[in-house]
C-alpha cells in the first residue's frame, strides 16, 4: 500500500504540472496510508482499503480546499465531510487530493477553471471533457485508482469518454448530494470514474444509499432483478443528431453485443431527445442562479458576479433573466413540463427494452483552446443530459478511437438498475 | 455582452420549447408525512429577530431596501 501510494505521488509530482488535474494534495496522505496499512495487516480494514482516489473540488472534504475551480472560493476550505466522503473514509479509501474542474462545474470541456485548463493525457492537444475534467484525467494518467465527480448533464460521462475510462452517473436519489456544491439541485448526482469495473462496483456500493441529510435519497433497497435475455434499445433519434462515424461504431458494437449475448435489438422512440439541450439549460440557469445567491461576498469567498468567468456569469445572468418577476416562472415551468415529456419517452422506451445503447457525445472533442460557439459547447450535453432530465442511470465505457481520439459508448438503464448496467459492462 | 448573449440563448431555447404542447402540472400528492409533530421553534430567537426589525406585521418582518 505505502509503496503504491509513494509511486502514485511520484507520478503526480512528475506529470501533474503538465496535466493540471490535481489542485491540492492531501497533506496527511502518507500518515493515513500507514494507518490503513496497519488495519489491513490486522484484518480490520474496510471494503475500499488499498484503493486511492481524488475528489472533484466541488465535494466537501474537511480541511481541503473546496475552490470549485473558481476565484470566488479560491481560499475556501471544507468545514465538514460530504456524505460520500464520510462513507469513503469509513471504508478506508485513501484520498490523495482534490481534482480540477470547470468553474462551478459549468462547462463540458475542462477549459473554464480559474486554475487553468486540464490537459487530456490520451489525446494530446484536445480537450479532456468536463466538468469533472481533473477526476477523469487523474484516472487516465494513473494518478489514482478511482475518482469522484459530479454529473448534472454529462459531467462524469463526457470526460470519461474523451479520456478513455469508465464513468457512472447513478440514478437521481441513489447517492447523497449532501456536501456537494450544487450546480442544479434537481439534476446533480455524484458518481465514480475509474479504469476497472470491479472498483467502480465497489465504490458505488459504498457511496450509494439513503442519507437523512439528503431528502431526495431513497430508504428502500434496490431489488436485483436478473435478466437472462436482454432487449437492447437503439434509437434513430440519437442517430439523427450524431456524427456518422461515431454512430456507425456504436451501432456495430450494439449488434455485436446482441449476437454475443443472444439478445434482441429493439428500435425505440425518444421523440423529444432533440429538445434535451433547450430543456436542460433553462433549468440549470435558474437553479444555478438560485444556488449561487449565497456567494455574495459575505459568508463564502468573493462576490461571484465580480470574480467569476464568462460561462458562470452567462448562467447567472440567464437565470436572473428567467427568474424575473414579470415572467412569473413561466420559462422554468415550461422547461419542467418538457422535462416530464422526456421522462415519459424513457418510461415508454423501457417498457420495450432493458437497456439503451447510445453515443456519449454527438461529435468528437475539439482542440484545446479552439474557439467554439456557446451553442456548440452546449451541444456536447445532447446525449448525456437526457439521463439527468429523466433521473435514470447511465454508464460510459471506452469503445474505440476515431481519428486517434478515444470514443466511449453509453449504456442507459431505468432508475435503480445500476446492477444491470454493471452486468452489461462486464460482457460488453 | 454576456447578459445579451444569455438572453439571446434563453429566447432561442424558449422558442424551441414553445413548439411543444405540454401540460404544466406540478402538484404533488403525499400520502405519508415523513416528519411527525411540529418543528421546534426557538421563541427567544424569534423575539430578538423581530425586535431588530424596523417594521413588522405580526410574525413577519417588513424589509425594504436601505431601511433595514
Amino acid at each position: 500500500m505505502i509503496n503504491k501510494v509513494k509511486k502514485q505521488l511520484e507520478l503526480i509530482k512528475k506529470e501533474n504540472p503538465n496535466l493540471n488535474a490535481i489542485l491540492e494534495l492531501n497533506p496527511n496522505v502518507l500518515k493515513e496510508a500507514k494507518e490503513i496499512e496497519k488495519k489491513i495487516k490486522q484484518k480490520k480494514a474496510g471494503k475500499l482499503a488499498g484503493l486511492t482516489c481524488v475528489i472533484k473540488a466541488n465535494i466537501n472534504v474537511i480541511g481541503m480546499n473546496i475552490n470549485c475551480g473558481s476565484k470566488t472560493l479560491e481560499d475556501y476550505n471544507g468545514t465538514f465531510d460530504a456524505d460520500v466522503i464520510t462513507k469513503l473514509k469509513k471504508e478506508d479509501a485513501l484520498i490523495l487530493g482534490m481534482a480540477n474542474l470547470d468553474e462551478f462545474a459549468c462547462g463540458s470541456s475542462g477549459e473554464t477553471s480559474f486554475f487553468g485548463p486540464t490537459i487530456n493525457p490520451v489525446a494530446k492537444g484536445f480537450i479532456p471533457g468536463g466538468s469533472s475534467s481533473g477526476s477523469a484525467v487523474a484516472v487516465a494518467a494513473g494518478f489514482c485508482d478511482f475518482a469522484l465527480g459530479s454529473d448534472t448533464g454529462g459531467s462524469i460521462r463526457n470526460p470519461a469518454s474523451h479520456c478513455g475510462i469508465l464513468g457512472l452517473k447513478p440514478t437521481y436519489g441513489r447517492v447523497s448530494r449532501f456536501g456537494l456544491v450544487d450546480l442544479s439541485m434537481s439534476l446533480d448526482q455524484i458518481g465514480p470514474l475509474t479504469n476497472d469495473i470491479k472498483i467502480l462496483k465497489k465504490v458505488y456500493s459504498v457511496i450509494s444509499g439513503y442519507s437523512e441529510n439528503d431528502p431526495t435519497t431513497f430508504e428502500k433497497q434496490v431489488r436485483k432483478k436478473p435478466i437472462k435475455k436482454l432487449r437492447i434499445g437503439i434509437s434513430k433519434d440519437f442517430e439523427k443528431l450524431c456524427d456518422k462515424k461515431i454512430y456507425k461504431k456504436i451501432k456495430e458494437k450494439a449488434l455485436e453485443f446482441a449476437k454475443k449475448t443472444n439478445s434482441k435489438i429493439v428500435e425505440v422512440s425518444l421523440k423529444h431527445l432533440s429538445l434535451a439541450v433547450a430543456t436542460y439549460y433553462p433549468i440549470v440557469y435558474t437553479e444555478f442562479f438560485s444556488g449561487t445567491r449565497k456567494f455574495d461576498g459575505r459568508r463564502f469567498g468573493l462576490r461571484i458576479e465580480e470574480s467569476c468567468g464568462e460561462e458562470v456569469l452567462r448562467r447567472i445572468q440567464g437565470g436572473k433573466e428567467i427568474s424575473r418577476s414579470e415572467f412569473e416562472g413561466k420559462f422554468y415551468r415550461k422547461a419542467l413540463a418538457v422535462k416530464k415529456l422526456i421522462k415519459e419517452d424513457f418510461d415508454n422506451a423501457f417498457k420495450k427494452c432493458d437497456i439503451i445503447i447510445s453515443p456519449v457525445t454527438p461529435k468528437l472533442p475539439h482542440k484545446l483552446g479552439e474557439k467554439i460557439s456557446t451553442l456548440d459547447m452546449y451541444a456536447y450535453d445532447a446525449f448525456t443530459g437526457p439521463a439527468n432530465l429523466a433521473g435514470i442511470t447511465g454508464i460510459v465505457v471506452p469503445l474505440t478511437k476515431i481519428n486517434n481520439l478515444p470514443v466511449g459508448i453509453q449504456v442507459l438503464a431505468n432508475s435503480f438498475q445500476e446492477e444491470l448496467l454493471f452486468n452489461v459492462v462486464e460482457k460488453l | 455582452m454576456t447578459v445579451k448573449e444569455a438572453k439571446k440563448i434563453m429566447d432561442l431555447f424558449m422558442k424551441e420549447l414553445s413548439r411543444v404542447k405540454s401540460k404544466e402540472d406540478f402538484s404533488i400528492v403525499r400520502n405519508k408525512q415523513t416528519r411527525k409533530g411540529k418543528p421546534k421553534t426557538n421563541e427567544k430567537f424569534k423575539e430578538r429577530i423581530l425586535e431588530n426589525a424596523p417594521s413588522k406585521d405580526d410574525d413577519f418582518i417588513i424589509a425594504e431596501k436601505k431601511h433595514w
